[in-house]
């Protein structure tokens, strides 16, 4: 996957246990605030660490937090992941 | 009582006001309860529904005032209760105080994202404490904070608490008074030159219209919950400009900025274990959690809540009811000689008084679940497991609870939505939770289905039907939730990220505290209402009185037994069984001519497309204000006397017998489930209404009667129809 294709991953296609680099955001702004004020910055670490039952929302670790979110919010970081 | 001395007192002498502040789940209320103890009252902000609590505490031998505000992640206001924060501490909440001094509590385990706020708050330019809360917790994950060292970087006094426990309150109290005296503020980001210039640039253009902490969240906040006058739309964006001109975004500034300069701030401050190793959290959640497990564990929690209130409650509501018989027994003696009056009491005062009453039980169980489960942190977990189920209806995983205890009562129901922060989905599980099929529609399937299926179709299909009678409003309820957001509901969504906090032992007096708050509430604002709608449909059963109707009656009776009215009075006077038959036809006679009964009576065309006779369509009206109230009705009706209940033979026998005036039986199979889908869709409860004003307002309360009368009409025509086409 070329540096192109990197550039498209987001936080919502991420699988339980899969870490990621936040590279950048996109989207609704209000949620990207939102995610960011929590401490989602670009070049943070996140972990995917749950997934619900019904396959959506997913719980992401941020250093010592934990915060749940659904993927239609999610979709507004991109990672790299790692 | 004390509560509202405080308060007034508060204002007249300009008390020290001190707020409490954080993020959700940092243990702030627990910290409230500890500072206040019993000096504390629950109320709403104007014009908004959030939960305003406020209390008093004594500091260096002073009372002063404590307001403990929602939780809030940033002042960036995205939902109501931080809207409400940033109100309070820029002084622009009407009937409350701006703050002389914030306590800022700040969960010790997750310190840079928690001081995200309070380095907002710093802009206020208000003296400030630190509370580093859940000190425990931190300390036994093996992270180190040296204190003394934070509050020398931060300027304020940093104060290790664990609220639970009541460690550190004393100490927290002496920095408060350390915070008035020195005026300790926290320091502020030291922010670059661009935004420096479109701050200066911003302020000069709206001719200083704003605050510090105001301007930065014009500045920042692209998407502001906070109305900027349209004069200053372009100061903003010629501000925005020059961030954008000098490679800063506007969306990421203020977060990138802030967490950069706390990164500094705490730098050498907090140590962190070198091996994180798996928290009893994470542990505890890997089975919570767990796909399969998870959900196993979360319906059994649920059957537990449903179980509580729907059975546990019962003895409890019987008791209640039986004490206001009693009551009413009692009153109903000694006011023998005016019936006018003893009617009134019995029915109407006592009645009413009761009919209030008997929904603390299902309130108070409800409430005791609801703090257990968010106390303990596993609300969370819940709305996490079942938010897929509801977000494709606009609501979120948190509507879970209140609608399971719809099905119990909507009344806790309604007030459980409380624990739901997104505006929107709290609406509109408020307006859903009533089609839940709550207990007081059982007792109408059961006569329904005990009298005109049981007989015909046997117990299995009785069964069935009992059983299919329970999903007609889940049924019908989340369509309409799909419609009210589509087209009624035009607000933004509100981002549904849920932290997931630590699990804690809920601890025993905040949980008794809010349930006695819920109770109390309850009791004094939605039982004023309820007692008056009470009076108010027993009066239009009552009058009009005319003395004449009685003797027509007695008149008829003795015709009809071939004696004298004279003859009759004797024997009324020696025959119990006699005068009882005699007054119940005087009762249904008295109905029938009441403003309900013409009402019902004038009504009837209407549900003549659903099947229903005069007397189904009186049953129906006098139920609006508590649907339960219909069997008591059928029974005077039919001349048996309102002690007539569900189980009762006499009153199954009397409405299979009872006719049309051309001889064909009135309750068909198709009528019959045409009355149940009515009042399984029906607002036939003025209590929840009552409530529903309590929690939003009365045009949503006037809403939701509208809505559920019109849907249940328009399900029992249907019914009805459909059904005489498929028996035809």
């Amino acid at each position: 996957m070329g540096v192109e294709g990197l550039a498209n991953v987001f936080l919502s296609e991420l699988k339980r246990q899969q870490r990621a680099r936040i590279t950048g955001f996109t989207g609704r702004i209000a949620i990207t605030q939102r995610l960011m004020a929590m401490g989602m910055l670009p070049g943070r670490d996140v972990e995917v660490v749950q997934v619900a039952p019904f396959g959506d929302p997913v719980t992401v670790q941020l250093d010592s937090g934990r915060v749940s979110l659904r993927r239609s919010e999610a979709s507004v970081l991109q990672v790299e992941p790692a | 009582m004390e509560a509202t001395q405080t308060s007034t007192v508060n204002e007249a002498i300009g008390q020290i006001e001190i707020a409490l502040v954080g993020n959700p789940n940092t243990g702030k209320t627990t910290l409230f309860n500890r500072l206040t103890g019993v000096r504390q009252r629950v109320g709403n902000y104007p014009g908004v529904t959030v939960e305003k609590k406020a209390g008093s505490t004594r500091i260096a031998g002073e009372a002063m005032a404590v307001i403990d505000l929602p939780g809030a992640y940033s002042l960036a206001a995205a939902s109501l209760d931080e809207r409400v924060v940033f109100d309070v501490l820029t002084g622009h909440m009407a009937g409350t105080k701006k703050p002389d001094v914030i306590v800022c509590v700040v969960d010790a385990a997750n310190l840079m994202r928690n001081l995200f706020l309070a380095s907002q708050i710093s802009e206020l330019g208000l003296p400030m404490v630190i509370a580093l809360n859940m000190w425990d917790q931190a300390r036994d994950r093996n992270i180190v904070i040296d204190t003394q060292l934070l509050s020398d970087r931060l300027g304020v006094p940093v104060v290790p608490t664990v609220a639970a426990k009541g460690e550190g309150i004393e100490e927290l109290r002496d920095a408060i008074a350390h915070a008035l005296e020195d005026e300790t503020r926290m320091v502020t980001v030291d922010w670059p030159q661009p935004v420096v210039d479109a701050d200066a640039q911003f302020h000069r253009a709206t001719d200083q219209a704003y605050a510090a902490a105001e301007r930065t969240r014009f500045l920042f906040d692209i998407d502001c919950c906070i109305e900027l006058p349209a004069e200053h739309r372009k100061a903003q964006t010629d501000a925005r400009q020059i961030l954008t001109d000098n490679d800063l975004d506007p969306i990421s500034t203020e977060a990138v900025l802030r967490y950069g300069f706390l990164a500094e701030q705490i730098e050498g401050v907090i140590t962190h274990p070198t091996q994180r190793k798996a928290t009893t959290t994470e542990s505890v959640d890997k089975v919570l959690t767990h796909r399969f497990w998870g959900l196993i564990i979360f319906v059994a929690l649920m059957w537990v809540v449903f179980q509580s209130i729907y059975t546990w409650a019962g003895p409890m509501m019987d008791g209640i009811d039986w004490l206001f018989g009693s009551i009413g027994d009692w009153a109903g003696g000694l006011l023998e000689g005016s019936p006018m009056l003893q009617s009134l009491v019995v029915d109407g005062v006592i009645g009413g008084v009761g009919g209030v009453v008997i929904f603390l039980p299902q309130i108070l169980i409800l409430f005791l679940f609801i703090a257990i489960l968010e106390d303990s942190g596993y609300m969370a977990r819940a709305a996490f497991l079942m938010d897929k189920l509801f977000s494709w209806c606009g609501l979120n995983g948190k509507s879970f609870v209140p609608m399971l205890s719809g099905y119990a009562c909507a009344i806790p129901g309604v007030m459980g939505a409380r624990t739901i922060e997104d505006p929107k989905a709290r609406l509109t599980t408020i307006l859903i939770v009533p089609l839940m099929s709550c207990s007081a529609r059982l007792p109408v399937y059961i006569l329904f289905i005990g009298a005109f299926v049981e007989p015909v179709h046997g117990a299995t299909i009785a069964a069935l039907c009992l059983f299919a009678m329970h999903f007609v409003g889940l049924a019908v309820a989340l369509p309409i939730a799909v419609v009210m957001n589509r087209f009624i509901l035009r607000t933004k969504p509100s981002p549904f990220v849920l932290e997931m906090p630590s699990y804690h032992v809920p601890q025993a007096r905040d949980v008794l505290w809010r349930m006695w708050d819920r109770g109390k509430e309850f009791l004094i604002r939605a039982g004023t209402v309820i007692f008056a709608f009470t009076i108010i449909i027993w009066a239009l059963l009552y009058f009009p009185r005319p003395a004449d109707v009685e003797t027509r009656v007695t008149e008829q009776h003795a015709v009809a037994q071939n004696i004298t009215v004279d003859e009759l009075t004797a024997l009324v006077e020696t025959d119990e069984d006699a005068a009882g038959l005699l007054q119940h036809a005087i009762d249904s006679a008295y109905m029938e001519q009441s403003y309900m009964g013409r009402a019902g009576k004038a009504a009837q065309p209407v549900f003549a497309p659903a099947g229903f006779d005069w007397k189904t369509t009186v049953g129906v009206l006098a139920s609006f204000p508590a649907r339960e109230v219909i069997i008591a009705t059928l029974g005077i009706t039919y001349s048996l006397g309102g002690e007539e209940d569900e189980e009762s033979d006499a009153l199954r026998d009397a409405m299979a017998a009872s006719t049309h005036p051309d001889g064909s039986p009135v309750f068909t199979l198709p009528v019959v489930f045409a009355v149940m889908v009515f009042f399984a869709l029906c607002s036939q409860c003025g209590a929840t209404l009552a409530v529903i004003v309590r929690e939003l307002n009365w045009r949503w309360a006037v809403f939701t009667f509208v809505y559920m009368t019109v849907l249940a009409w328009i399900g029992a025509v249907a019914t009805y129809q459909v059904g005489s086409m498929i028996a035809a």
